[in-house]
Order: C-alpha cells, then structure tokens, then sequence
C-alpha cells in the first residue's frame, strides 16, 4: 500500500460515508426488470379481465390528460442540503473575497452557505445565502463575472415572482462560449426544470439550507448543443410557478466585433 | 407458472446484503443518493433481465457491479451538464494546507478510468481482481491505473503543500 492510499481511503470514507440502507427495495427491482414479485396466482373470470382491462385504459387516459396539463406534477426536483462556505467548492481566493464582503457588509460569514453551486474554477455558479444582524436572509449571485453584493432575498423572489434567474455569457464579444445561469425560488417551487438549446429538458437539483426560506439553483455549459434556453418552475401542484428565457445572444454581431467601443 | 431464472436468488442476496455498497458507489459517479439509488435499482433490474448471458467466468458480483457501473455512467452522462462532478462537492481547502478533503475533488478530476478504480476500490472494497472483472481490463491494469491515480493524487498534494 502507498503512503497516500490510507489518507485516500480516510478521506473518501469521510465525505462520502456508507449511506443509510432504507432504500433498498428489491420489489422495485423486480419491477423494473419486468418481472412481478412473487405472488399467489389469481383466478379472473373473463368479465373480470374485461373490467380489469378497461380500467386500466381509463386510467392511462387520465394519467395523459394529467401529464399534459401539468407536465411538472411528477419528478420533483432531488432536494440537496446546502453547502457551507468553507465546504463549498471554490478557490480560497473566492472564499476569502466571499468572506471579506460578508464581513464588510455586516453578515457572520459563518451563516454564509452555497446553494445550487455548480461549474468549477472561474466559472464557479452558484447562490451565496447568509443571514444579516437583523436576522434577515441576504443572498448573492456567484457567476463566472464574480459575485454580486449580498442584497436581502425578498427584493429578488417573492409569491408573486417565486423565481429569479441571472444568467451569463462568456466568451469573444461576437460569441456565446460559456453560458450559465443562477437562480432561486421561494419554498413553494418543488422542480425547476431547464430546455436545453437541443430540445432536452432536464430537471435540476434544488439546494435548501435550515431557515432560509429560498431554494438555489444552476447551470452551466460550454457546448452550444446544451446552452440552456428556458427554465421553467413548478409549484407543489404541477403548475407553472415562473418561467426564464436565458439570452445567449453574444455582446456583440459578428461584423461590429468592437460594438461596445 | 414460469420457471425462476437461476440467478434471481443470489442477485436478490447480493442486493439485500450490499444494497449500501452499491449506492454510495452510485452516488459518488452520478452525484446524489437519489439518482445514485435509481442507478443501481436499474442495475440490478438489467442483471435480472439479462442474467442467462453471465457465463460464470467470474463471480457474479463482479457482474452485477459492472452493469451497476455502466447503469450510474449512463445516468452521469444524461446530466453531465447541468451537475459538476458530484465528487467534487464537500472540498475544503482551510487554511491553505493540503487538505485531506481535497482528495476528493482531485478524485473527481482523475481520467475515467483511474476515478472508477479508485471509487471500486475504496468505496466498493472490491480487490484488484475483482476491480479488472468490473472494468473489464487485466489485473495489471487495475494496478497500474491505480498506481497512477495514486502517483496523480501523491502529486497534487505536494503542489498544495508547496
């Protein structure tokens, strides 16, 4: 064994430790696989697999008629807990100008967590959430520009505006490299969901943290084929809570490359 | 009534007794529990379907694995874009020391291979063997694609440290 394989095993084992087995469903599995679980053979008289039949038919026809007027009812979005600022995955360069502007501002860079972080490096995306001396909840916006001021959530997302997004391109003044985006919801948004430039749409992870009454989000990508296009927000009931279209229209047209003097 | 497949009641006893193995192994190439959970319910649910093809040319864990693997790396790559490598959350860097929880973010930064060997090693147990059963590579592979993960990770440290 090297000298590094204990510190790795250590360190593995430490962030990601044996997780609780409550999941485990073997039936699940069974279904899955097409195979029903061991069960007693039923006898159905003809009339029975009729009404069994169109039962079922009914069924799958309100189930479509559901999908189709509230495409957000089902898979909600996976709900992670929030990262602490010493945790969260940014240079120490980010982190100490994170915590020189919390304290600067009068926020305990200890409340201070990450919600809904993604990217790396300079193209880090991500909400910073803190707590206030009053108490409050104030949020800032990490992007591949830098960070917003810490500004209390509510002038951002409301009930009437359960979702805000900022976005950003990156790239030459006459081209869209990188595009990513960065938002929240308030707590009655349980998916949120991004089309892709290429027709998928996927679902993202919602970050919540204890006390703070916002739920964070991101995205980013540097291949054209998957720019996000629209985010969408679902309430509880599978309704439209707020809808985003994310601009990647570069700074500038390819023939004023210099549009911005 | 339809004849059981042959291998049903080992897979289900492998499932039952390693069901945790499997998900933090998921989880960690997928990037939650959740997702990871769906991975090796899927997993397994293809090792059901297509148990008649394991041939008994190795264990039969180290199948399941394999296509536990393959099911988490599926579900890796339709989400890639929205979700950084789920390893690489968690990292902390305090006091600009090489940190021990930095490793897990040069894990997450490791060629596929070199990152899926050390997750069967470390988060599956699983010896060389079995680990070049799952990857489907000679055992010396998996011991030189260790040796330089290890070689990468030795490396990284001392640059932090620097």
């Amino acid at each position: 064994m090297s000298s590094v394989e204990p510190l790795i095993a250590s360190e593995l084992e430490r962030t990601l430790p044996l997780p609780d087995g409550g999941r485990a469903d073997w039936s699940d599995v069974l279904r899955r696989a097409g195979l029903a679980a061991d069960r007693k053979p039923v006898r159905i008289s003809r009339r029975g697999i009729l009404a069994l039949v169109g039962a079922v038919a009914v069924g799958l026809a309100i189930a479509a008629v559901i999908a189709v007027v509230n495409p957000g009812r089902s898979n909600a979005s996976p709900v992670r807990q929030a990262t602490p600022l010493a945790q969260a995955n940014i240079t120490s360069a980010v982190r100490r100008s994170i915590t020189h502007l919390a304290l600067q501002t009068g926020i305990d860079p200890a409340t201070v967590v990450e919600l809904g972080g993604s990217g790396t490096g300079w193209q880090r995306h991500a909400v910073l959430a803190g707590t206030n001396a009053s108490g409050a909840t104030v949020l800032s916006f990490l992007d591949g520009f830098g960070m917003s001021g810490f500004v209390p959530g509510d002038r951002f997302a409301s009930a009437s505006t359960p979702m805000f997004v900022s976005d950003t391109v990156s790239g030459p003044s006459t081209e869209a490299r990188i595009v990513g985006m960065v938002g929240i919801t308030t707590s009655e948004v349980t998916r949120v969901t991004v089309q892709l430039a290429h027709g998928t749409t996927l679902t993202l992870p919602l970050d919540q943290a204890p006390g703070i009454p916002y739920k964070g989000f991101s995205y980013v990508s540097s291949d054209a084929s998957t720019f996000p296009v629209k985010v969408t927000a679902y309430n509880g009931s599978g309704e439209v809570a707020a809808q985003h279209k994310v601009d990647a229209t570069p700074l500038c047209k390819s023939s004023q490359p210099n549009c911005t003097g | 009534m339809a004849q059981r497949e042959p291998f049903t009641g080992e897979l289900e006893d492998l499932y039952r007794g390693r069901y945790r193995h499997f998900l933090r192994l998921a989880a960690a190439i997928v990037g939650d529990e959740a997702s990871g959970h769906d991975a090796v319910q899927d997993g397994f649910a293809q090792a059901l379907r297509e148990q008649q093809s394991f041939r008994r040319d190795g264990p039969l864990e180290a199948w399941v694995w394999r296509t536990v693997v393959n099911a988490a790396l599926a579900a890796r790559r339709r989400r890639v874009a929205w979700s950084e490598a789920p390893e690489a959350a968690g990292i902390t860097n305090e006091n600009g020391h090489a940190d021990e929880s930095a490793v897990r973010s040069w894990v997450a930064a490791l060629p596929e291979r070199q990152r899926l060997a050390v997750y069967l090693r470390y988060y599956a147990d699983l010896d060389y063997r079995s680990i070049a059963q799952v990857l489907g590579v000679e055992v010396g592979t998996v011991s030189a694609t260790l040796s330089s993960a290890h070689q990468a990770l030795r490396r990284l440290m001392k640059e932090v440290e620097r």
